[in-house]
């Protein structure tokens, strides 16, 4: 069996921060497509086709990450960078911006 | 210029942002999962927020329409700059960490403390006097 790079966890600590992240992300997109479609109609729809795959991209990226993780720990490859943490910020601002749309549309 | 990070052989992969790993040594790998967590911590945050604006709207709380719109507005604008301001961070602290300097002042916390505490003020006092 292979062992933890490190005693303290890092990386699987990391993957299961990455993975409740994910699942907020998620139950985020579901509720506010499923709260505004019915005022703001193709709007939700156009907001849910983009951020819908996104969040569970992040959730399938978050075992991904451990893997690329935990290959960097022990050889010579590097750490994934940032453009996971990027998508996941475009993601919470979308959602505060279809929030803002629905709180002035209705 | 290129900075040898140590990490080699991974086939010219470039890491975004240049920004950050262009500069600088590579830091232990512990630092840069804990700054990682940091970030996620700061995204769900973000979420909370959005979610408290949802919430008050979804329950008519406060009941008058134009105080409640205020409230969701100013909910919605903190969760936007907790996560806005989580990738920031991250950012800021990981460049820290490369160049071994002290990691930057949480400026996040004392506005969000601020902004939160305005908020359930004026929550607790348009429920009272409604």
């Amino acid at each position: 069996m292979e062992t933890p790079f490190d005693p303290g966890l890092q990386n699987e600590r990391t993957a299961l921060a990455w993975t409740r992240t994910g699942l907020a992300l998620l139950v985020a997109v579901l509720l506010a497509s499923r709260i505004t479609v019915g005022e703001l109609g193709v709007v939700t729809v156009i907001f849910t086709v983009i951020t819908l795959p996104l969040a569970v991209t992040v959730i399938v990226a978050a075992g991904r990450r451990y893997r690329i993780s935990h290959r960097a720990l022990e050889s010579a490859t590097p750490l994934p960078d940032a453009r996971l943490p990027a998508a996941v910020t475009v993601l919470v601002l979308s959602l505060a911006a279809i929030e803002l749309i629905y709180l002035y549309a209705r | 210029m290129d900075v040898d990070n140590g990490l080699g052989g991974d086939g010219g992969a470039r890491r975004w942002p240049n920004r950050v790993y262009g500069r600088g040594e590579e830091p232990d790998p512990r630092f840069t999962f804990a700054n990682e967590r940091t970030f996620l911590a700061w995204i769900r945050t973000g979420l909370a927020l959005l979610a408290t604006g949802v919430a008050l709207e979804g329950l008519s709380v406060p009941a008058d329409d134009n105080t409640r719109r205020i409230l969701v507005t100013v909910l919605v604008v903190l969760g936007s700059i907790a996560s806005g301001g989580a990738f920031v961070r991250w950012a800021r602290a990981e460049l820290a960490l490369r160049e071994s300097r002290p990691l930057p002042s949480p400026t996040l916390i004392p506005l969000l403390a601020f902004g939160l505490v305005v908020v359930g003020a004026v929550t607790v006092v348009a429920i009272v006097t409604t």
